[in-house]
């Protein structure tokens, strides 16, 4: 087992175990608050806890002055200034709702789903123009990442009496967001609609936990083409709505810009591509699962699909369209006759007690043998994931989880902007803004510093940045990038993306992964350790002479070998994973703290030294592992080698190159 | 709309620490709010766990230490300064919830086996999961245990660890270095098995 496995089943026991005792929890806070109060009215220690009190007591007056203000003053202006003149939604994923007055000034600001609370998080948008209000919306919306170069779709949804003003606002909106959208470089494709709702559509959207204007779309969608249910509909994302909607000719909806594609085949180019390959038509099959994955060092999509005897997966290269990956296995329809989604979600939603539920996932599957429903919704901030028995409907698993929010907030005066951030992450990596795909960007907080976190893609890599949002320094790199060779340069297309993963089924030539899946030789290895460190060396620009190793180790994952090898230099904790066949740099990592430089007091022995006192021991034997260490104080090298079944292990002491340990052992 | 499943990092290194919202919540909870609560509980609450775990090896124990720490942090919240280091604040609560505990039983020289089956013998875990977590608990120093699980499934980092415990960040590397290679070790011979 690697280490990789060992941490994920570590978390996934700590998920399952998990007691909850959230219940017990609150309800005793309940009596505590209670207790505080009655002490804080006796007033007569001077205990922390009577503070507390005190406080929350303080609060709770302010909270209720504002309250009476907010009242009274929200009553006077009400017949005038306070009557809602237009209802204005924005769709991204997020769903936001607007009351707007007829000043165009906002009445209130409405989440209407998870992600939308996300973006309002910390918003007080009440009393603002529509326009400052747009301006934070699709401003958060970028920071967040939910609106990107390739998650460029948003659909505004205007609904006013007076048609002729609602079609005015909703052209004013359009072209708002396209030039905020255009000022950051990305093409927006801007749905558009006025509505006046029927208490039918208004009645379906709420089922579903969508608004109106995306409920209409979809009645748009479903006007054109019968494959699909309005549930089906309710749980894509506008930007998939919007390519559903590309296909058919939805008249009800103005549309501008195109769905951002962004060098990639369209999702419905590689659902062909793969229902092609299967000699399946789309009327056959349920398509599961059609997104843009990252798998194997390049950008794919997930294309899953059923028809009554088979479940296919497929993988297409998002840049090629070349199938990478087929697989087939027994359908979930050929266990038996399935309950369906509808009653699958209830199911789910009755056994979690809740309502008015938003589902993020609803999809048959297979799994040990057995054909379930995997049902994901959110309510009232906490997610809940069931698989549902898609014979009997009985629940067979359930987790929940609160849905994580994060937002940028004040404090943050004095950064350098996430253009800037985006700029010294693309410079580092040699890179331009053309070249990439950003696939987040995050303003967070870490070791009491503000960070940009930067994810971008290329068709050779995933490349992650912590970028200090103050200095612009960075704080820390990783790349996993299929292409071999030191740094990733900026072109894109000279990268051998087609190399080291299986294609179609054929073993394709040059691929990296050769080495025979079930021996434990190291045959395969025939980059050395030495020109893996300077691989390393050369890559993180470091001369060797100011390198400490902590970490040097072969190590097979994946079916092929690679070294391992961390070092320190100038405050900086480098981390490398290197093909030991191909001498491709499969990852890299660092991470700046100058406080994290290891104590290299007393050294004499340097770790070459070290590993040639070791081999002189066992002069046939491999050298596996080895690193530096302190032991009660004491710098050590230790290390394993091994020579068939024997494998021996050692510690030298750095200081005078003694040996500390010598153990032999046999397999 | 996140298309990227953000493979390898996360998984690795346990779930992505909001130190902003965290003290947003704390905030929020040191005014009575027992919603910030709900959510901060959401949140922290299976990586808590496996630490509690790793300090008492014992799920009874671990249950009543993880209630513990949630009702401190209710009532203590109105003590924190947001300076940036909840998590180690929410952790140093727990760490002395299952200080307790041990003193506790010390007093009343209670044995903690007696309180119910192993913790891996939670039937909702797969094969994997209790091997792993068995060999973890099992053939892991206290020290090392906490290392492991602070870094691996509570996300911090091993400088985090190393001020968290109070070690030389050397010292932290090495030993989470050889307690892997330990359980690696371990679980290959029973996977062999």
């Amino acid at each position: 087992m690697k280490n990789k496995e060992i941490k994920r089943w570590l978390n996934s026991a700590a998920q399952k175990s998990a007691p909850d005792v959230l219940g017990s929890v609150l309800s005793a806070c309940e009596q505590q608050k209670g207790r505080n109060f009655v002490m804080t009215n006796a007033a007569t220690s001077e205990s922390p806890r009577k503070r507390a009190g005190i406080r929350g007591l303080a609060i709770g007056l302010a909270a209720l002055c504002l309250l009476l203000v907010g009242g009274i003053g929200g009553f006077l202006g009400y017949q005038n200034v306070y009557a809602v003149d237009s209802i204005v939604a924005f769709d991204v994923n997020p769903s936001i709702r607007l009351e707007v007055s007829r000043q165009e000034k906002v009445l209130s600001a409405e989440p209407l789903n998870a992600d939308a609370s996300k973006i309002l998080f910390d918003m007080d948008l009440t009393g603002t123009d529509l326009n400052v209000a747009t301006n934070a919306i699709i401003g958060s919306m970028l920071r967040n990442g939910y609106l990107s170069d390739i998650a460029n779709s948003i659909l505004i949804t205007v609904e006013n009496g007076d048609e002729a003003k609602a079609a005015a606002l909703q052209q004013q909106l359009v072209d708002e967001i396209d030039q905020i959208l255009g000022s950051n470089n990305i093409e927006g494709s801007i749905l558009s609609q006025t509505l006046s709702v029927s208490d039918e559509l208004r009645s379906k959207a709420e089922a579903c936990g969508i608004s109106t204007g995306k409920a209409s779309l979809i009645e748009g969608i479903l006007a054109e083409n019968t494959q699909y249910t309005f549930e089906e509909l309710a749980v894509l994302s506008i930007r998939e709505l919007n390519i559903l909607a590309n296909a058919g000719e939805i008249t009800t909806v103005a549309s501008s810009g195109s769905v951002s594609t962004q060098g990639y085949i369209s999702e419905t180019e590689a659902r062909d591509t793969a229902l092609a390959d299967a000699g399946l038509s789309a009327s056959a099959v349920t398509v599961q699962k059609l997104s843009l994955d990252w798998e194997d060092g390049r950008v794919v999509y997930d294309v899953e699909f059923y028809d009554q005897k088979t479940t296919y997966e497929y993988e297409i290269d998002a840049t090629s369209g070349e199938i990478v990956k087929r697989e087939t296995e027994v359908s979930p329809l050929a266990s038996g006759d399935v309950i369906g989604l509808e009653a699958a979600k209830e199911a789910a939603v009755k056994d979690a007690g809740v309502s008015s539920p938003t589902f993020t996932k609803a999809a048959l599957d297979r799994d040990d043998g057995r054909s379930l429903y995997e049902i994901e919704f959110v309510s009232g901030g906490t997610k809940y994931e069931y698989d549902i028995d898609a014979l009997d409907g009985s629940v067979l698993s359930k987790k929940t989880r609160a849905v994580s929010s994060s937002s940028s907030g004040s404090g943050t005066d004095g950064l350098i902007g996430e253009e800037a951030a985006r700029q010294a992450a693309l410079t580092d990596a040699g890179l331009s803004a053309s070249d990439v795909t950003f696939g987040k960007v995050e303003l967070d907080r870490d070791d009491g510093r503000w960070e940009y976190e930067i994810e971008f893609y290329t068709a050779a890599g995933k490349y992650e940045y912590d970028i200090d949002a103050a200095t612009g320094a960075i704080l820390k790199r990783e790349s996993e990038t299929a292409q071999t060779g030191a740094k990733p340069s900026g072109s894109t297309s000279s990268a051998p993306v087609s190399s080291g993963t299986t294609s179609s089924g054929t073993a394709s030539s040059g691929t990296t992964s050769s080495a025979p899946a079930s021996s434990g030789t190291t045959s395969s290895v025939s980059v050395s350790e030495s020109r893996a460190k300077e691989l390393a060396l050369q890559d993180a620009g470091v001369d060797a002479s100011a390198a400490t190793f902590t970490q040097l180790e072969l190590e097979r994952d994946d079916g092929r070998w690679e070294y391992e090898i961390d070092f320190y230099a100038g405050g900086t904790e480098y981390e490398y994973t290197i093909d030991a066949q191909s001498g491709a740099i499969l990852k890299r990592e660092s991470d700046y703290d100058p406080s994290d430089a290891p104590s290299t007091a007393g050294v004499t022995v340097s770790m070459d030294e070290a590993k040639a006192l070791a081999q002189a021991k066992a002069p046939n034997a491999t050298l596996i592992e080895i690193s530096f260490d302190h032991d009660d104080g004491i710098p050590i090298y230790e290390g394993e080698l091994r020579e068939g079944k024997t494998e021996y292990e050692f510690e030298i002491d750095a200081r005078n190159g003694s040996f500390l340990k010598w153990e032999t052992d046999y397999d | 709309m996140i298309f990227f499943t953000l493979s390898e990092p996360a998984a690795q290194r346990g779930p992505a620490w909001n130190e902003q919202q965290t003290e947003r919540l704390i905030v929020s909870i040191a005014g009575g709010d027992t919603a910030a609560l709900e959510t901060l509980y959401h949140l922290t609450q299976a990586p808590l766990y496996a630490y509690l775990l790793s300090l008492l090896k014992n799920s009874a124990d671990a249950r009543d230490a993880l209630q513990d720490t949630y009702l401190d942090v209710f009532t203590a919240a109105g003590r924190y300064r947001p300076e940036g280091h909840s998590r180690a604040w929410l952790y140093a609560i727990a760490r002395n919830k299952a200080m307790m505990t041990h003193r506790r039983r010390k007093i009343r020289g209670e044995v903690p086996e007696e309180a119910g089956p192993e913790p891996w013998e939670d039937p909702s875990l797969c094969r994997e999961e209790r091997l792993v977590l068995s060999a973890a608990l099992q053939s892991l120093s206290e020290e090392e245990r906490q290392i492991v699980t602070l870094h691996a499934v509570s996300g911090f980092r091993f400088r985090e660890v190393a001020s968290f415990l109070e070690l030389p960040l050397n010292t932290v590397l090495s030993k989470y270095h050889r307690a892997m290679k330990r359980l690696r070790r371990q679980l290959s011979e029973e996977e062999g098995v």
